[in-house]
């Protein structure tokens, strides 16, 4: 039996076999009964996600919307509705265009690297090695450690006499001044999230192996594949659901990053470190300009959205 | 899948190093939680051995922090935590399934919906959240904490992506059986996605165990604290004790990373090895 | 399909069933049920830790049997938003709130969120160590707030490193203070004997609280004026910029320490200098070292200035129990037991006359010589050059602003055009927001 589930699963992951899951209507009455019942039972299902859902993000996010509209005078405190005055500010504001430069450009080196490296710690240890439960819950470790403290183990590695420079000094590299410095700053706290990331990724994605069958490998070891043909014939390509997932969650984590840029940079040196979710954080809650602040949630979400479907449908036209 | 023994020693040298690797900052927290006060910094300017080696150190920053709030905190957080799972699961599970195995009309909006709902960024609407929260009359209330956390969109969208591989003969071949579409998922489909499962629960376990804003903010009164602002409230206003704040820290750290040994033994079963015997 | 049709629909009312049961353990604590009309709860919104009133609020409850204080404790960096979006929206639930230093007190007398005070006033000038203290929240001639806590900035100075360093200690005669040259010239002497890691600190870098009293000192005033016009280009300021610019480039003050860290590297004897708060005392006691304190220095040629302030409280103008809260803020600020305790938590400076009397002793014995002369510095600048924030429409735009700019200057922006910058950009975003 191993063998032929095998063969239907990987054409499964190739092919879109699972819409057909559902009841295969034949009689063109009963189609209708059985039609409706199933979308009855469905909803059913998926009731109280969507109400939690509603209640717990979209009711409040309609009022971010709206606040978007308004401009609230720092005087007075009126509230009165200002039509798209928010947006045109924004997208003509030169400090806004830096801001998406700067997201834009962390997100597209981060979030491959990412996906990337977990996929790769993952593969090392899902294999069967000595004591391998103990190095996989170290390397998963990061992903529980407070924000408050992930920004103070950081800023405190990485001061100018810190633990990063001191290894660099030991193997003969010269002192960097890391967030102090605006052509470093931003890449410092890419390696700061991603050591956060790494583990907690790495886990879905372990999850996602697990779930090849061991006879596929087998079949292929009788083929005499080695351990690179394996990887890419086999493991990649049922790994690509997983991963699809760790790309498009690891991609929204990102975009809405903002703790240790708060904690650590304030969005400096010289801007070089303003990232989006900072900047509405910044605009929102220090400088009180709330409509400002709302339309650039607005803005993210809709950037967001572009981001994640063209993620969706790459890795769905290569699947076909 | 035979290897030679020299690939696993590569292997397994690779695994310790990368894992110290990571794990050397959290190992930094332990050493400086055992210095008492702030006297770690003796050992960080200029940087000394003393630091990573907890030689001469002692432990009274952990009992100075299990007789304070913290430990109300920690049960809290505890409390807070399960509930969330439980109910987020038995939230998500349903609806993941839902859009896993039924094909109706308007599935592919519901799921968009899903995932556009899940890049909503907390922070910036927790504060109108609140309000709503207030007029509901559910502040300072464990279900205020926990209700929140319950619309978690990519535990649904995890748990639809591995519901997805589990092989269709095997559902249809539970309807032949007779059983009902529950039934299925909880006798047939679960079993099958224990690593899934994990990986949804501890999204929302992790949710609730940093949660620090959102507590603060319905207003919860120091009985139903949570942990990561008993912490906070470590260091008051004008004075600071780091060696208290490293010795909560890695109390914090090291709780989900033993949930996680503990939890090895399913969560390294494979699909094939226990589902689809005989 | 029928039986699991329904039984699916059973399960899903059941987890309905279940979060409105979960929903339903809320309730309980927001709605006080009526009770006697004697009984009155006061809802006290603050950005502190529940720890640092709760024994104040005892106190009063012990007082007033018929009045039960709760808090609502906001994290400080939400603060100011969560109480605009509260007030904005009726203001239920919150009768007392407190009011940071600078432009909130204008900006919510503004939006009508403060209730007028004036009636407090004389007891307050009364029993307050100095009549600013409470002129400060004073706007359009009403009395806003009132400040149970009040700061100053000091120089401490580790005594061994100086020592080390063949350095002379500066003078603790709060009419005499070192200038900020004086301190220059004593911390490149620390640097070059490499007597400590760190020759001077500041407590709270890149902070306008921190460095308002160098731009005044050097005679650039506030760096905001009335109508929101930011100018930190006048000679006063880049005076003073340029000597901070100088401190971290000379490597007599760090780049990349975080705030939190101050405090502690000082304590452990890592710094021969740190400018820093009255609480400065109690860290530099934890640690054992052998410390003196001195005046906050001044330029040469300038005026003596040294920051102040700290949160004050005030009454919703929307409360059902004014009397009650206001009875709460007198005991807070005008009773002598009740601004102890509230100090007494946070280590504060208490600013009625007889709690700051009681606490000046206690700190002036903490730590033998160290400390003996701290409570005359203290009253020297509360009474005669402690600057206030500007009270002015703007201020929460211009605070962060001011904060960017000092940051980028530490790490090696030049302060003059990074200066103009800032002017320009604060200016035209309060502009916008008027």
């Amino acid at each position: 039996m191993r063998p032929a589930t095998a063969t239907r699963r990987t054409a499964r992951s190739t092919g879109r076999a699972v819409r057909r899951t559902g009841p295969r209507p034949s009689g063109s009455g009963r189609r209708r009964s059985r039609t409706v019942r199933t979308t009855l039972v469905a909803f059913a299902m998926l009731s109280p996600a969507l109400l939690a859902l509603v209640l717990m993000r979209v009711v409040p996010m309609i009022s971010a919307v709206n606040q978007s509209f308004r401009h609230v005078s720092l005087a007075t405190g009126d509230s009165e509705f200002d039509g798209l005055a928010n947006y045109t500010h924004l997208l003509t504001d030169p400090g806004f265009h830096s801001v998406l430069v700067v997201t834009l450009v962390f997100n597209l080196v981060l979030n491959p690297a990412i996906v990337v490296l977990s996929t790769a710690l993952a593969l090392l240890t899902a294999q069967r090695l000595p004591l391998v439960g103990l190095w996989r819950s170290m390397i998963f470790v990061p992903a529980a450690v407070p924000g408050a403290v992930v920004a103070l183990i950081w800023s405190t590695a990485l001061e100018p006499d810190g633990l990063v420079n001191a290894l660099l000094e030991f193997v003969g590299l010269p002192p960097q001044p890391f967030l102090t410095s605006s052509s470093q700053a931003a890449f410092s706290i890419g390696i700061m999230v991603t050591w956060g990331a790494l583990g907690y990724w790495m886990i879905f994605v372990i999850a996602g192996l697990k779930d090849i069958p061991d006879s596929l490998y087998e079949a292929a070891a009788l083929d005499g594949a080695g351990w690179w043909r394996r990887l890419v014939s086999i493991t990649l390509p049922l790994l690509k659901r997983p991963m699809a997932f760790v790309l498009i969650a690891c991609t929204v984590g990102s975009f809405l990053l903002f703790a240790p840029v708060q904690i650590l940079t304030k969005g400096g040196p010289n801007g070089s470190t303003n990232l989006i979710m900072f900047d509405i954080y910044n605009r929102t809650y220090l400088l009180g300009d709330v409509g400002v602040g709302q339309a650039e949630v607005v803005i993210l979400m809709l950037l967001l959205a572009v981001i994640v479907a063209v993620q969706f449908r790459l890795l769905r036209e290569e699947k076909a | 899948m035979r290897r030679s023994r020299g690939g696993t020693i590569v292997l397994t040298t690779a695994a310790v190093f990368a894992a110290l690797a990571v794990f050397l900052p959290v190992w930094w927290v332990f050493v400086s939680s055992t210095r008492p006060g702030n006297s770690y910094v003796e050992h960080m300017a200029p940087l000394s051995w003393l630091a990573f080696v907890p030689v001469g150190g002692d432990l009274t920053n952990y009992s100075g922090l299990l007789s304070g709030p913290f430990l109300t905190g920690l049960f809290n957080s505890f409390l807070v935590a399960g509930l969330t799972i439980a109910f987020g699961l038995a939230i998500a599970v349903p609806a993941a399934y839902a859009l896993a195995t039924i094909d109706f009309p308007g599935r592919g909006i519901v799921f968009t919906f899903i995932v556009l709902v899940a890049m909503i960024p907390f922070d910036a609407i927790a504060i109108p959240l609140s309000g709503l929260f207030q007029d509901w009359g559910l502040s300072d209330s464990y279900a205020g904490l926990v209700l929140p956390a319950l619309a978690n969109g990519f535990a649904i969208f995890v748990l639809r992506q591995f519901f997805m591989g589990i092989p269709s003969e095997l559902l249809e071949a539970a309807e032949v059986d007779g059983l009902g579409r529950i039934a299925t998922l909880w006798r047939i489909v679960l079993p099958l996605s224990k690593p899934a499962l994990i990986g949804a629960g501890m999204m929302l376990f992790l949710s609730q165990w940093q949660a620090y804003l959102w507590p603060l903010l319905i207003g919860t009164s120091p009985e139903r604290q949570l942990a990561p602002i008993a912490l906070a409230n470590l260091s008051t206003l004008f004075t600071v004790d780091l060696g208290q704040i490293f010795a909560g820290s890695f109390v914090l750290t090291i709780i989900p990373m033993i949930l996680l040994l503990f939890f090895q033994k399913q969560y390294t079963e494979s699909l094939s090895t226990t589902g689809l015997k005989g | 399909m029928g039986q699991p049709t329904t039984r699916t629909l059973s399960v899903a009312a059941a987890i309905g069933a279940g979060l409105l049961v979960l929903a339903g353990c809320g309730g309980s604590a927001t709605n006080s049920s009526g009770g006697g009309d004697e009984e009155i709860t006061l809802t006290f919104a603050n950005a502190d830790p529940a720890e640092t009133w709760a024994a104040v609020i005892e106190g009063f409850e012990e007082q007033h049997p018929g009045i039960t204080v709760k808090q609502l404790n906001i994290p400080y960096a939400q603060y100011t938003s969560t109480i605009n979006q509260r007030m904005g929206s009726g203001g239920e639930g919150i009768d007392l709130m407190v009011v940071d230093a600078g432009g909130a007190a204008l900006d919510w007398n503004n939006r009508g969120y403060l209730a007028d005070i004036t009636d407090l006033r004389e007891d307050a000038i009364a029993a307050a160590v100095s009549e600013s203290m409470v002129t400060a929240r004073e706007v359009d001639g009403k009395l806003l707030a009132l400040a149970p806590w009040t700061t100053s900035q000091f120089l401490y100075y580790n005594v061994d490193v100086l020592a080390a360093a063949g350095v002379e200690a500066p003078p603790s005669d709060p009419a005499t203070p070192w200038t900020y040259e004086q301190l220059t010239e004593a911390a490149r002497a620390v640097q070059s004997a490499g007597a400590a890691e760190y020759p001077l600190l500041f407590d709270q870098w890149d902070t306008y609280y921190q460095l308002q009293m160098m731009g005044v000192s050097a005679g650039g005033g506030d760096g905001i004026d009335a109508d929101g016009v930011v100018d930190f280009s006048d000679d006063g300021w880049q005076h003073a910029l340029s000597w901070y610019h100088g401190l971290f480039e000379d490597g007599l003050s760090p780049r990349g320490i975080t705030n939190d860290k101050n405090g502690a590297l000082f304590q452990e004897g890592k710094a021969a200098f740190i400018i820093s708060g009255p609480w400065g005392v109690s860290v530099a006691n934890a640690g054992g070292i052998d410390y003196g304190v001195a005046p906050a220095p001044y330029f040469e040629g300038g005026e003596a200035a040294t920051s102040t302030d700290s949160w004050a409280v005030g009454v919703s103008s929307k409360t059902e129990n004014l009397d009650a809260a206001k009875e709460f803020l007198r005991y807070l600020t005008i009773d002598p037991d009740g601004n102890a305790q509230a100090a007494e938590v946070a280590g504060i400076t208490p600013t009625n006359k007889e709690a700051f009397a009681a606490y000046v002793e206690q700190v002036n014995a903490s730590a033998g010589a160290a400390t003996a002369g701290f409570g005359a510095i203290l009253q020297y600048q509360l009474e005669n050059n402690a600057v206030h924030r500007p009270t002015v429409v703007g201020y929460s735009v211009f605070e962060p602003g001011a904060g960017q700019l000092f940051s980028d200057i530490r790490n090696g922006s030049d302060p003059a055009e990074r200066a103009a910058q800032a002017d320009e950009e604060i200016t035209a975003q309060i502009e916008r927001l008027r």
